[in-house]
């Protein structure tokens, strides 16, 4: 070796020709992950389920592999709780305190989104037009909304949705506060209503603490449809459950 | 970070398992045969590549999207490699006395037996050999090294001249740099 860059370039090149690994080891490392994270977490069946278990463990994985690896598989509808971890522990930061929220796999099926749950606080009700988040104890009489609602609006577009809600804010007495497009939690055009300002017993004339806010996400359109999430709570809950919308509005997701 | 991978990223703290496979077949190979560099033992590379995803896959949501991507990830491979190393006890050959290179260095320069790499490799301390690795095998620039390794610049420099002038002697030749 007459010199460092020929030392250098022939290492780089016995490295590169020297240093590999078995191509097998490359998949067999896939399954071991695979199995301690996604499969660890499966609630634990009876002994008599377990080979039924066992036989839709390698499918979903037969699924998975095909689905990732085939131009065919790609047209193959895979079950959505197949595709995503059930649970999650996410760290998120309320009136800037950072807490640990546990959050748990929503899915439809039919609709082809799915969405984290924060499981103490919230719970999901399915129902045929509109899915609902809602908080697991009722809030008293005295409080307005506090709900999260998905639903998909068919042969439409953003713009004519965006008419729409709209006038839906203007019927429920609220008023549009903003509009505007953003990238966080999602990518959508978010369009605001608020309660009007009002007087109170006190005499304090402005928003109240308990003035309604309705916030909407519409997605843009695809295949003339549009995904519309409406986040409604009140004033002195925007940095409460209005941070928690935010937060598990981010794990929202349409698969295809 | 690449778009590509960014958005990997943003789907992985979504929870898709698609996504995480795709990062993982992005970096599998070269994070197999980076760990495989270090511990020189194809079994004990798996289980540090199996970890490092695991880890990866359950702390993606404290990655701040405003880093680069890659340099995170090694360091965490370059770490949990040197905790496995540590875990198992292995006692690396020390080279760093003098007299053993003088001993080594019995060879002209002209002489250096690339067909001894591993062996040579084996003999390096971890430190020199990772770094080695990762410049030679990663293509990391010194300054990449440096934030993966969490070091000074010259502190790399220095190492990697120590490094290639042991790996230099223990494969036969002389151990000066031009």
């Amino acid at each position: 070796m007459r010199n460092k860059q020929q030392f250098d370039d022939k290492l780089r090149e016995e490295m590169q020709k020297r240093i590999h690994v078995d191509s097998e080891l490359k998949e067999e490392t896939w399954n071991k992950i695979h199995q301690n994270i996604f499969e660890a977490k499966r609630p634990s069946k009876s002994k008599k389920k377990s080979f039924v278990a066992a036989l839709g463990t390698i499918a979903a994985i037969i699924l998975l592999t095909f689905g990732l690896m085939t131009d065919t598989g790609q047209a193959m509808i895979q079950n959505l709780k197949d595709m995503f971890v059930e649970e999650k522990q996410e760290e998120i930061e309320i009136e800037g305190q950072k807490e640990e929220s546990n959050t748990q796999l929503e899915t439809n099926e039919a609709l082809r989104y799915v969405i984290y749950v924060d499981e103490d606080r919230y719970k999901m009700v399915k129902g045929e037009e509109v899915d609902r988040i809602e908080t697991k104890e009722p809030l008293g009489d005295r409080y307005p909304d506090v709900y999260m609602e998905i639903s998909r609006r068919e042969n439409t577009t953003t713009e004519d949705v965006l008419q729409d809600i709209e006038q839906e804010i203007t019927a429920d007495g609220l008023e549009v506060v903003r509009q505007e497009h953003v990238t966080e939690p999602i990518e959508a055009e978010v369009i605001q209503g608020m309660g009007k300002k009002t007087t109170n017993e006190s005499g304090k004339t402005g928003h109240q603490w308990d003035t309604p806010i309705h916030r909407y996400y519409v997605t843009e359109t695809r295949e003339n449809q549009v995904f519309v999430i409406k986040q409604a709570y009140f004033l002195e809950a925007e940095e409460g459950h209005g941070a928690r919308f935010h937060y598990m509005l981010e794990s929202f997701e349409i698969v295809e | 970070m690449m778009d590509r991978e960014s958005k990997l990223i943003k789907k992985i703290k979504k929870g898709d398992q698609r996504a995480f496979k795709k990062l993982y077949d992005v970096y599998a190979d070269y994070s197999l045969r980076t760990a495989y560099g270090i511990t020189g033992n194809q079994a004990d590379a798996a289980d540090i590549v199996q970890e490092v995803f695991i880890k990866l896959y359950r702390n993606i949501h404290l990655f701040d999207m405003k880093r680069p991507f890659k340099p995170w990830f090694y360091q965490l491979l370059v770490n949990e490699a040197r905790r496995y190393i540590g875990k198992k006890a292995k006692q690396a050959i020390s080279v760093e006395s003098e007299e053993l290179l003088d001993y080594l260095h019995t060879g002209t320069e002209d002489e250096v037996d690339f067909e001894d790499l591993e062996i040579a490799m084996d003999k390096l301390e971890e430190n020199h050999r990772t770094v080695l690795i990762l410049k030679y095998l990663n293509d990391f620039t010194e300054k990449e090294i440096a934030e993966i390794l969490e070091l000074n610049l010259n502190t790399v420099k220095s190492r990697l001249y120590k490094a290639r002038r042991k790996l230099k002697t223990l494969m036969g030749g002389v151990a000066d740099e031009k």
